[in-house]
């Protein structure tokens, strides 16, 4: 488990949008917009969907969690407000759903590292109940293996009047509160998307497809991601760069076309970084960029 | 107590819905479609014109013979003796649409062409 190397449990707490859509047409509401079908789930059932504009592009990636009749959303920091906005606008005059903001009410924490899952056998949680696309309720706490990703990373949404407690209670166990760029570190070595690689990109270019479900009707976007998969003409592709050198945010242009990288994380070893090139780099391991040289890692989706 | 239970959680979401007195235009040919649709149901009900999210564009025009609904929340416009109604929260972007029926077997109904809509999908249901 290289990719886990220097990290034994931590846990970050994410800046998540976090949103509670309530009444009995709630999963339809949801549907209308959602790039995969998310109506007739059962009780703690765990769904990954997209909500994609007209253009086909990705405004927000959401986890959901159907809980006590109602769904949690999980969706990117800073669009919660958007996202819940586009909800309410879309709900027909007959139609009963409340969208309320949980960003005061819930965290989202990430749990990560190579001895998370005994941190789970001292809190007395089996990890075998922890199956996968389902949450598990542990008292008021929600834990699910995220199952986007080749290594095993939890997610935990707990009140926020029980957080201060549960993170003295990891922290008892040697399980530490990650800063953002330790779990930037983490995610990057591992290729986990996260916003600023996913906002206003085409779900095929950051190895989203999975999140596609052209059969399940008319969702916004749908024309154009149907048009992608019938012709395969899909021009760009998440990759990973890593250099002794900073790898700078931003556009680059290289051989190939432009490289935009979007998320960056320096260590002892020097820069990685995720980036948007086109496709035709999976045939090189490295090139030279204006400001050095990269090696460039292909990524396999889950 | 569940997760739901708890506090913090902001009810309801704070989101405006701007209602406008609508101006809705018939064509002719609409005007005949829903007299017929309507039939002998004129009295006790009304087509209502309504949008809700989804579709290729974001979002889908509905239109439904209901009964004749008791709320204040609702716009009436009287087409020959037949009533349509639209919800006040879809008085800001039903406004200035006009209602067109195609009489053609591919392709062929009901048909909105709205002055707000920046994009329409191929099919005419949806927009944005």
């Amino acid at each position: 488990m290289d990719s886990f190397r220097g990290f034994s449990a931590e846990v970050f707490v994410s800046q998540s949008s976090i949103s509670v859509i309530t009444g009995s047409d709630s999963a339809q509401i949801l549907n209308r917009c959602s790039t995969t079908e998310v109506e007739d789930c059962v009780e703690l059932s765990r769904i990954e969907t997209l909500y994609c504009n007209s253009n086909g592009r990705i405004e927000d990636f959401a986890t959901l969690c159907f809980v006590e009749g109602g769904i949690l959303m999980i969706g990117m920091p800073n669009v919660g407000d958007q996202t819940r906005r586009m909800m309410h606008n879309g709900i027909a005059w007959d139609e009963v759903a409340s969208i309320r903001s949980g960003e005061n009410a819930v965290n989202h924490m990430i749990l990560f590292g190579t001895d998370v899952e005994e941190i789970f056998v001292t809190l007395d949680i089996e990890i075998g109940e922890i199956i996968p696309n389902k949450w598990f309720e542990f008292g008021n706490i929600l834990i699910s293996r995220n199952s986007m990703c080749i290594e095993a990373i939890y997610d935990v949404i707990i009140p926020i009047s029980e957080s201060t407690g549960f993170l003295k209670l990891l922290d008892d166990n040697d399980c530490n509160v990650a800063n953002r760029k330790r779990w930037d570190l983490f995610r990057i070595i591992n290729s986990i998307r996260s916003k600023p690689d996913l906002i206003g990109r085409i779900p095929h270019e950051v190895g989203l497809e999975a999140l596609i479900d052209t059969s399940k009707g008319c969702y916004p976007g749908q024309e154009i991601h149907a048009r992608l998969e019938s012709r395969g003409k899909v021009k760009k592709k998440l990759i990973k760069l890593s250099s002794e050198s900073e790898i700078p945010i931003g556009r680059t242009p290289s051989s190939f076309g432009t490289i935009d990288v979007t998320s960056t994380s320096m260590n002892e070893e020097g820069c990685l970084a995720l980036a948007i090139a086109p496709v035709d780099v999976d045939d090189i391991d490295d090139m030279r960029l204006n400001f050095g040289s990269v090696r460039i890692s292909q990524i396999n989706h889950q | 107590m569940g997760i739901l239970d708890g506090g913090g959680f902001s009810l309801p979401l704070a989101t405006d819905t701007e209602v406008v007195e609508a101006n809705i235009e018939f064509t002719e040919s609409a005007v005949h479609a829903i007299s017929q649709s309507m039939a002998d149901d004129m009295e006790s009900h009304v087509l209502i014109i309504s949008v809700q999210s989804g579709g290729c564009s974001g979002y889908l025009y509905e239109m439904n013979i209901i009964e004749n609904p008791e709320e204040g929340s609702f716009q009436t416009f009287d087409v020959e003796g037949v009533k349509v109604v639209i919800h006040n929260k879809d008085s800001s972007i039903l406004d200035g649409i006009s209602v067109d029926y195609k009489n053609t077997l591919m392709g062929g109904g009901f048909q909105i062409n709205n002055p707000n809509a920046d994009k329409t999908c191929g099919c005419g249901q949806s927009f944005g």
